[in-house]
């Protein structure tokens, strides 16, 4: 019951507060708006697939040039466009260049593939489909020796697809709008761990944390109280700013919401349990929470809050993104929203209840060590 | 019944002796007052009562239990008003009241009542639903109080709790004390004032350097300095008096200055009034007034500790 009073306390405090409504919930949707609109050109690039382009060269066997030939229809089909060059140090200039998404060279019975990063999704398109090409072909081979009759049955069915589209959602890609309505809400929430320092510091500072403990309450009770109570309020002030994007600003947020609640109830965990730790482990609430302040341009950097990492095209910088939490919830946020891939979602939450776990222990060892 | 009862109480903070070997008994229903420089060991002795502080030798008992065997007893029946305004100033006065009674386990209709007795006893029950932040000084003193004492505790312990209020206030929080002791309330109480203490307490113990030096009711501390004078010299200014010049003349043992008045502790057995005037007539000190005064808390305070007890 305790732990009720000291949460609804917290909960009190906190949206009461108009300062802190102001900074969790007005600046948000600000940022919202008005990166929305500013960057509104930036993603209005809808990925065709009209827009991939692939050269070959053709120097294979009969029996890889007649498959190839069989792929190279298949992707027309879904619109890609092929061009056959005969200089190989040509095409791997073009390539070089980003002129096309891949160049792909048959030598023999070998298929060898050259593409460049900046062409990501391209890419990554045209392998798996060549992919799905070669082990079609090997497995026709092999079916071949072992069992003539079996390949007329297969080779008969041509509605194979060389590359699973189904994943992506063709008619839907982020906006600006629908970009920043996610980027905002959970960098505000990073934002949230400042009010868990708050809520250690200023029983400190009102000297109210001792005369808690001057009541029968238990360590566990205050620390459980402020963790839930200061969640909650989170929780609340990112509820207003998600339905102020969904409702108002039209942002789309897909059509699993439940999901996306989870990762950021995740995320919130692990932002105030980093909060109070810090609230502990450093005396003072304004230095913690410069400290927080000037930690969270970086991490948001990276996570993409600000635009999205991999515009930038840096295998370096995208591998030093794995380090930010928020990369990893926005990753799976987005995956969710406009791929209905959930790969994501388990790693992010691991990341952010782990983290949370251990701020957690942290500051409850700390707690046991001392007052406030 | 001992309400408090220090057995051997011991604290180190590192080299540090804030209390050394205390002895202390509180009689159930006294208002008793904790007299003592900054740094004498009060607040470490009320610390340790609150379960704030950890004890390194000897016991404490709270109306007979021993505080570390049974905390929740001893939490349970006390109520402290600290130093410092312990409140939140962005919950109303109401909402302050009620959150700490309901730490103590006070729910529903219980909780109701013990709050608005709370805040009436302490003349807030009009301000219930404002916001501390826009209160006085004055109040947010009451209001502290009320904190206190809703779960109505059998000990309150108010530490230096009116201190910067204005005498309105302080009137009305000395009134409550009492009130509150007439309840049926012990209570301990500091404060720098030696007026509030003279006026409220039935026993009084002089702290310092983490001893008791001396106990007693006001009466029984006075009559302990039976061996000193004490003049006061009224000057038209204090300007170009050396303390240490007067302390020189044979006698004299200690000197306060305040505003215009000079209070000079002398032995009782040197006849050194000639002396001391001569100092003010040679330095061209005008005297307005010379009157000898009995012993009274702050003489008996200023000749055990050598010190003020706003020092």
């Amino acid at each position: 019951m305790r732990i009720f009073k000291i949460m609804t306390k917290e909960i009190k405090e906190n949206l009461t507060d108009k300062k802190v409504m102001a900074m969790m919930v007005l600046f948000p949707i600000l940022l919202m708006i008005i990166l929305g609109f500013a960057f509104s050109n930036t993603f209005n690039n809808n990925f065709k697939l009209k827009d991939v382009k692939v050269i070959y060269t053709d120097n294979g066997s009969k029996e890889i040039s007649a498959g190839f030939k069989n792929f190279i229809e298949k992707g027309k089909e879904i619109g890609i466009e092929f061009k056959e060059i005969k200089n190989i140090d040509q095409g791997i200039s073009d390539i070089k260049n980003a002129k096309y998404s891949d160049y792909i060279v048959l030598k023999n019975d070998n298929i060898t593939t050259y593409k460049n990063d900046r062409n990501g999704i391209d890419s990554n398109i045209v392998e798996s489909m060549l992919s799905t090409f070669v082990d079609r072909d090997k497995a026709i081979s092999a079916i071949a020796k072992a069992n003539p009759f079996a390949l007329k049955n297969i080779t008969a069915d041509s509605n194979y697809n060389f590359v699973d589209v189904v994943s992506l959602d063709r008619n839907r890609q982020p906006t600006s709008k629908d970009y920043y309505s996610v980027t905002m809400l959970t960098l505000i929430i990073l934002y949230g761990s400042i009010s868990g320092v708050y809520a250690i510091d200023s029983e400190r500072t009102k000297k109210t944390g001792n005369r808690i403990l001057t009541s029968p309450t238990k360590k566990y009770e205050i620390l459980t109280g402020k963790l839930l109570g200061t969640a909650f309020s989170l929780l609340i002030q990112s509820a207003i700013v998600f339905v102020f994007s969904k409702y108002v600003l039209g942002a789309y947020w897909g059509s699993n919401i439940g999901i996306i609640f989870l990762l950021i109830l995740s995320e919130i965990l692990f932002s105030i349990s980093i909060g109070v730790g810090l609230g502990f482990i450093i005396k003072k609430g304004n230095t913690a929470s410069g400290i927080i302040s000037a930690i969270i341009p970086f991490i948001a950097f990276l996570g993409g809050s600000y635009f999205p990492i991999d515009s930038i095209s840096s295998k370096v910088l995208m591998q030093i993104a794995n380090i930010s939490p928020v990369k990893w919830t926005n990753s799976a946020i987005f995956q969710i929203i406009f791929s209905n891939d959930y790969s994501f979602v388990s790693t992010a939450l691991l990341i952010n209840l782990i983290c949370a776990a251990l701020f957690v222990g942290l500051s409850a060892y700390l707690f046991s060590k001392e007052a406030f | 019944m001992k309400a408090v009862r220090f057995e051997r109480l011991t604290k180190r903070f590192g080299d540090l002796v804030a209390l050394d070997n205390v002895n202390l008994e509180i009689e159930e229903g006294e208002i008793y007052g904790f007299l003592g420089p900054n740094g004498a060991g009060k607040s470490t002795a009320i610390n340790i009562i609150c379960g704030l502080l950890k004890i390194d030798k000897g016991n404490v008992y709270v109306f007979g239990k021993e505080i570390r065997r049974d905390p929740d007893f001893t939490k349970r029946n006390i109520g402290i008003v600290p130093q410092d305004i312990a409140i939140y100033g962005d919950l109303s006065a109401y909402e302050n009241v009620s959150f700490f009674a309901s730490l103590y386990g006070l729910r529903g209709k219980e909780l109701k009542e013990s709050v608005e007795m709370a805040l009436k006893f302490v003349g807030l029950e009009d301000k219930a639903r404002e916001m501390p932040k826009n209160f006085s000084g004055g109040m947010k003193r009451r209001l502290n109080i009320a904190c206190a004492i809703a779960h109505r505790p059998k000990l309150v312990i108010m530490d230096e709790p009116t201190v910067g209020i204005d005498p309105q206030s302080r009137n009305h929080i000395l009134e409550s004390v009492k009130e509150l002791n007439r309840m049926g309330s012990t209570i301990i109480y500091t404060s720098h004032y030696m007026e509030e203490v003279e006026a409220i307490c039935t026993k009084i113990s002089i702290i310092d350097h983490g001893k008791i030096i001396a106990e007693g009711t006001k009466e029984e501390l006075e009559s302990i300095i039976t061996d000193v004078n004490t003049v006061m010299i009224t000057v038209g200014s204090v300007t170009g008096i050396n303390e240490g010049k007067l302390k020189e003349i044979n006698g004299v043992r200690n000197i306060e200055i305040s505003d215009n008045v000079v209070k000079i502790i002398s032995s009782k057995d040197v006849n050194n009034l000639d002396k001391i005037i001569l100092y003010f007539t040679s330095n061209s000190i005008p005297i307005k007034n010379v009157e000898s005064q009995t012993p009274d808390l702050e003489t008996v305070f200023l000749t055990l500790t050598g010190r003020k007890l706003r020092d």
